[in-house]
């Protein structure tokens, strides 16, 4: 496959997730206000849903199913909940709050993607504006796990305040960010030294 | 930088122009001026032979080290 191809791909790509994300916050911001301002006619109750594990309650041993072959075996998760969040709570609130961070962080990533893409050009492939793209990516990458953190404690918080026992946990993941972040740095680091060349490439006579 | 580009006083003892020079030498008006200027930051032998061998003079005649 031509790399050129690949670059008219990501460009494209990008693009529309980009449009795509903006559509969406636009949609997930008008809900919202709608279900506060309770005008929520024909729509879903609840906005927020979350995963969660519950301690403190005994549900007995999971029974282990197998398939037909032997080969596969599988059992339900044990303590794990799905909370569907009352819009109009400070659980709620909090929850359309932190969403909207989420949603903008990655409008702001994509954008950063859109402009490297639409930036790069095969012929001259090192410029100082995609560098300082790249170095904001790998902050924004990591500042997006600081925020998932921070996320997971205060939700934690606010939870148990309305629910005591079982003491719920909220699922996620947290670390994915900063190792994509030191990944793009590491490539934002790599292509400075090729942008140094390529300077110096252009200035040798 | 402490080499110093002593092309504009050979150009000046050839009684040569630039543009002259980067006929002869076959490189572009726009790279000889980097060099010129000491805008440059490396150069090649090559072209540093064909400079020597068009203004009949040595390399030390061209770079100079000044502190």
């Amino acid at each position: 496959m031509k790399p050129s191809f690949i670059f008219s791909f990501l460009r494209v790509a990008t693009g529309f997730l980009f449009y795509s994300l903006i559509v969406i916050t636009v949609a997930v911001i008008v809900t919202s206000a709608l279900k506060f301002s309770g005008n929520s006619i024909g729509m879903a109750k609840s906005v927020f849903s979350y995963e969660v594990m519950g301690f403190g309650t005994n549900n007995g041993t999971p029974e282990i199913h197998y398939s037909a072959d032997k080969l596969v075996q599988y059992t339900s998760i044990p303590n794990r909940y799905h909370l569907e969040v009352e819009p109009a709570s400070v659980l709620g609130y909090y929850s359309f709050f932190s969403t909207v961070v989420n949603l903008l962080l990655g409008i702001v990533i994509l954008w950063l993607f859109k402009r490297i893409f639409s930036e790069a050009n095969l012929a001259e492939p090192f410029k100082p504006s995609i560098f300082k793209r790249l170095k904001i990516l790998a902050l924004l990458f990591a500042v997006s796990d600081v925020f998932k953190f921070a996320h997971y404690l205060i939700f934690s918080r606010l939870l148990h305040r309305s629910i005591s026992i079982p003491e719920f946990q909220y699922i996620t993941e947290i670390g994915n960010g900063i190792i994509t972040g030191l990944i793009i740095y590491a490539i934002a680091v790599i292509y400075q030294r090729g942008l140094s060349i390529q300077e110096e490439n252009a200035l040798t006579v | 930088m402490p080499i110093i580009v002593n092309l504009d006083v050979m150009l000046a003892r050839r009684k040569m122009s630039l543009s002259e020079l980067a006929e002869q030498v076959d490189i572009t008006l726009s790279n000889l001026s980097i060099l010129k200027t000491g805008k440059a930051k490396a150069i090649r032998f090559s072209t540093l032979e064909k400079i020597c061998e068009v203004l009949d003079c040595q390399p030390a005649d061209i770079l100079e080290y000044g502190k």
